[in-house]
């Protein structure tokens, strides 16, 4: 009981490369970008066709489904298998859970499919902490409907899809990394400060792809203005856009020089 | 883009291939002797039968259809540990097999349930089932018969007994806290796994004279290699010969004892998805597996982990505390038993070893369970694999975020570890109770595992002595979560006051003690919800005192001394002695003593001279 797979990366150069790098990057100023760009480098062909992986395209449905569930200007049957019934005021947990059926009868690559699910789970958490947050700021109920209501807006909508994207990126990352970088290190400190480091390295990143690189007011919000204002999007416009936004943040994550 | 591989297809008990497959193209699996040659899978299925003298023949049919799929499991690699992604993991299956109860294992329903039960257990990606009518075996003795019926049996015990340490002790508990006679239900595939079972049931019936009995089943591939170890139908072989059993002797329910920590397995890496953390007795593949077993004895039939809200410490103990601590170096928790080249019966460098040795030093049982069944004593001597290493690192994080976070973080980063469990964790009334038993598990694992790192390192660490380095000690030796959480509390508590106690007197100082204490309420309110103030009374030479504040359930004290005027600092000192004779020993108490007109000569020494005795900390300010 309690088995896990140790796995470790390919014997090859450039992946012993990345290997080598996982120390210098646990320093405090060390070169996470670095280390995180060698990575992404190395699955370049894979990065390039994820999006079209049912499971990685279902995860961003779901989003998309919860927000619009949400909007009082939605054909609510064109959401179909993807409404969610917010008036029963569903728990971050029981929406967790919900995805995850949705993923699994749409998946295709399991190991894709549940690292884009993951994401969306950590979506809903943060897009449910900052939000419930905001709304007891202001005195209002703190109700699901409530909640992502707020992402059912071009503005909102980006933000989520942000935390998604940032998400898939970071835990695909960690998905090569972690493999290696505790044998590397040599105290669980070291371990924790690059996971830290790569968790704001990313999370930086996505912020200026969509900010600074205008995925929000010249694609992200306008995307949803077009095709998801009063309707669910079909599979091929969500595929699109699944294409457009991890290749954004893919390039932003291998420019040269910094973002900020 | 991934998962386009050949689906193998297994050809079992003799079944034919699907329409439009050549027969070449699969695999045939065959437990019974034929002219052919040898059967590529050692069933010990009469000899099993034998030992309860009869199975109904949908059990019977249970039992192979797990030995196949374990076997094909087993023969169908999941790719390599070194692929750049492991798209091979998730494999798609087919089983072709003959079979006695057509009609029932044909029905969809009873495929469904079949294969979502393998589906989560496993993280394959598809299994599928065609059976096919006709198969038959001869009876085992003169009981195998239709007419045969063994009476429901009051006071039975069936359980699963690995011979690792949880199952010893729950066999313990069960006979010791009931009447029962104990079953227990082995599965035996290599010679070392069986010597240690029998040594353990050979030594509790001696001393449960008449009370325990032992069933071992036998499966294995033989002749075709074994291409993939991890194993991950085990779960269903092991729960259909427990089933098994359970049927033969009319129970409707069978015991798999094992640790809620270990169960729950939550996921210590970014790459362990789709259960390459394996989830044997995970709750929802134990829910799964038991309403398969419903459907085939087409009654309620249940499941039941007693230790699913204990941790690995938690169980040691209770092997301890039941007087049985001297079978502890005799169970085997190693899963690399194989590879032994020495007396040593672990390899030390696994997750089940590293569990197991925590465990134990948690309990405090390293007396029993030391140094020399290991291969490698990873406490003090270098880790000698990166695979090792893993382990160690990321077990030590995940317990540190254990005992670190609060339940609100623990809830929002295992969001969807919680989700796996939601309506499949018996006896928990909604999802918040769910939620609060698991982190209230989680926080106790963590904080047990520090103070079983604490244990190591005060028997094992020596001043002038430097720590090997890539050792558990040497991993460990600055790590922030090994301090004891009042002693971090303190620390929160003093960096607070120091900065926000000499702001709120920069003009006008303290009116007087109740001044004083108003302040530093002022300060600490929001930052701990069970913060109380002048509150909970305690008994002292029978009257009650009372402290300034108290946080921790009375674990903390905050006492407030203000110096000045008639107020000295001796009369401050002998305050501060006598709040340590009247507060309970195991609280700790900070003073805040505030000094503005620097009465106190030399606050260093009069910080050490309490500090030293132990249970208090000096804070003297501005």
């Amino acid at each position: 009981m309690g088995h896990e797979r140790v796995g470790a990366l390919p014997r090859t150069k450039r992946w012993a490369d990345v290997v080598g790098g996982i120390v210098a990057a646990a320093d405090v100023d060390g070169d996470v970008r670095g280390l995180a760009n060698a990575t992404l480098e190395n699955v370049r062909s894979h990065l390039l066709a994820i999006h079209s992986d049912a499971g990685v395209t279902a995860s961003f449905q779901f989003l998309l489904g919860l927000a619009l569930s949400a909007s009082s200007s939605v054909d609510r049957d064109s959401l179909g298998e993807l409404a969610v019934d917010l008036e029963s005021n569903p728990s971050p947990l029981k929406l967790a859970s919900i995805l995850s059926r949705y993923v699994d009868d749409h998946r295709q690559s399991v190991e894709y499919g549940e690292i884009a699910r993951k994401a969306a789970v950590d979506a809903i958490s943060l897009w449910t902490e900052q939000k419930t947050s905001q709304l007891s700021f202001t005195g209002e109920h703190e109700r699901a409907a409530s909640i992502w209501s707020r992402a059912s807006d071009g503005r909102g909508f980006c933000e989520v899809s942000r935390l998604f994207f940032a998400k898939f990126v970071e835990r695909y990352l960690n998905y090569f990394l972690s493999r290696e970088a505790s044998s590397q290190l040599v105290s669980t400190e070291a371990r924790e400060r690059l996971a830290a480091r790569l968790q704001e390295h990313v999370d930086g990143v996505s912020h200026h792809a969509f900010e600074t690189a205008r995925i929000t007011q010249s694609f992200a919000a306008g995307w949803f203005n077009r095709h998801a204002r009063d309707r669910m999007p079909s599979s091929d416009e969500v595929a699109g856009f699944l294409s457009h936004s991890i290749g954004k943040l893919r390039e932003e994550l291998l420019r040269e020089e910094s973002p900020q | 883009m991934s998962n386009d591989r050949a689906r193998p297809i297994f050809l079992c008990n003799g079944a034919n291939p699907p329409d439009d497959v050549d027969e070449a193209d699969c695999i045939v699996l065959d437990y019974r002797p034929s002219d052919g040659g040898k059967p590529n899978v050692c069933l010990g299925l009469p000899d099993f039968v034998r030992s309860v003298y009869r199975l109904p023949p949908r059990c019977l049919d249970l039992l192979e259809i797990a030995a196949y799929v374990f076997a094909g499991d087993r023969s169908t690699s999941r790719g390599s540990r070194i692929s750049v992604e492991y798209q091979a993991w998730a494999r798609n299956l087919h089983f072709v097999l003959r079979v006695r109860d057509h009609a029932f294992w044909n029905d969809s329903a009873v495929q469904d349930t079949l294969k979502s039960a393998l589906g989560f257990a496993t993280g394959d990606l598809g299994y599928e089932f065609t059976f096919q009518p006709g198969h038959t075996t001869p009876p085992t003795s003169l009981f195998d018969t239709d007419d045969f019926r063994v009476k429901s049996t009051a006071g039975l015990s069936i359980m699963l007994f690995s011979g690792g340490i949880d199952s010893l002790a729950g066999a313990v508990q069960r006979l010791r806290e009931s009447n029962d006679h104990v079953c227990l239900v082995s599965h035996s595939s290599q010679g070392g796994t069986i010597k240690t079972q029998r040594g353990l049931v050979g030594a509790l019936q001696q001393v449960y004279p008449g009370r325990v009995s032992h069933y071992q089943f036998r499966t294995h591939l033989q002749v075709i290699r074994a291409r993939e170890e991890s194993q991950r139908t085990r779960p269903f072989l092991y729960g259909s010969i427990a089933f098994a059993i359970a049927m033969a002797f009319g129970q409707e329910r069978f015991f798999i004892f094992e640790n809620g920590v270990t169960s729950l397995n939550f996921a210590r890496r970014e790459d362990l998805l789709n259960a390459r953390a394996s989830r044997t007795t995970h709750p929802q593949t134990v829910g799964r597996l038991a309403s398969l077993f419903s459907v085939i004895a087409e009654q309620t039939f249940a499941i039941e982990s007693p230790f699913i809200w204990n941790t690995k410490a938690e169980v040691v103990d209770y092997l301890k505390a039941s007087g049985h601590g001297e079978l502890l170096p005799s169970s085997v928790s190693c899963s690399h038993t194989f590879n032994a080249r020495t007396l040593a019966t672990h390899c030390g460098e696994c997750f089940q070893c590293l569990d197991r040795r925590i465990g134990v030093y948690g309990a405090a049982a390293d007396d029993f369970d030391n140094a020399s069944l290991y291969a490698t004593d990873i406490v003090t001597a270098s880790i000698s694999s990166p695979e090792g290493k893993t382990t160690v690192v990321d077990y030590l994080r995940q317990a540190a975020n254990f005992s670190n976070w609060n339940q609100g973080y623990f809830y929002n980063q295992s969001l969807d570890e919680l989700q796996h469990l939601l309506g499949w964790v018996p006896g928990c009334e909604d999802e918040i109770d769910l939620v609060d038993r698991v982190w209230d598990l989680c926080s106790r694992h963590g904080q047990q595992v520090a103070c079983a790192l604490r244990r190591m390192r005060d028997i094992h660490e020596t001043v002038f002595d430097p720590l090997v380095s890539n050792s558990l000690l040497k991993v460990v030796s600055d790590r922030e979560f090994l301090r004891e959480p009042i002693e971090r509390l303190v620390t929160a508590f003093q960096d607070r006051l120091q900065t926000g106690l000499p702001k709120a007197f920069r003009s006008t100082p303290p009116a007087n003690e109740k001044d004083l204490n108003d302040k530093i309420e002022g300060l600490l309110e929001g930052w701990r919800d069970d913060l109380s103030r002048e509150h909970p009374a305690v008994p002292f030479a029978g009257a009650g005192v009372v402290p300034d504040f108290s946080i921790d359930r009375g674990h903390l004290l905050i006492e407030g001394k203000y110096i000045r005027g008639a107020t000295t600092p001796s009369k401050v000192t002998d305050g501060l002695a006598a709040d340590l004779r009247k507060y309970p020993k195991e609280a700790h108490i900070i003073f805040v003593v505030y000094d503005p007109q620097r009465a106190i000569a030399d606050r260093e020494k009069l910080k050490n001279d309490f500090e030293k005795r132990g249970r208090c900390t000096v804070c003297v300010l501005p």
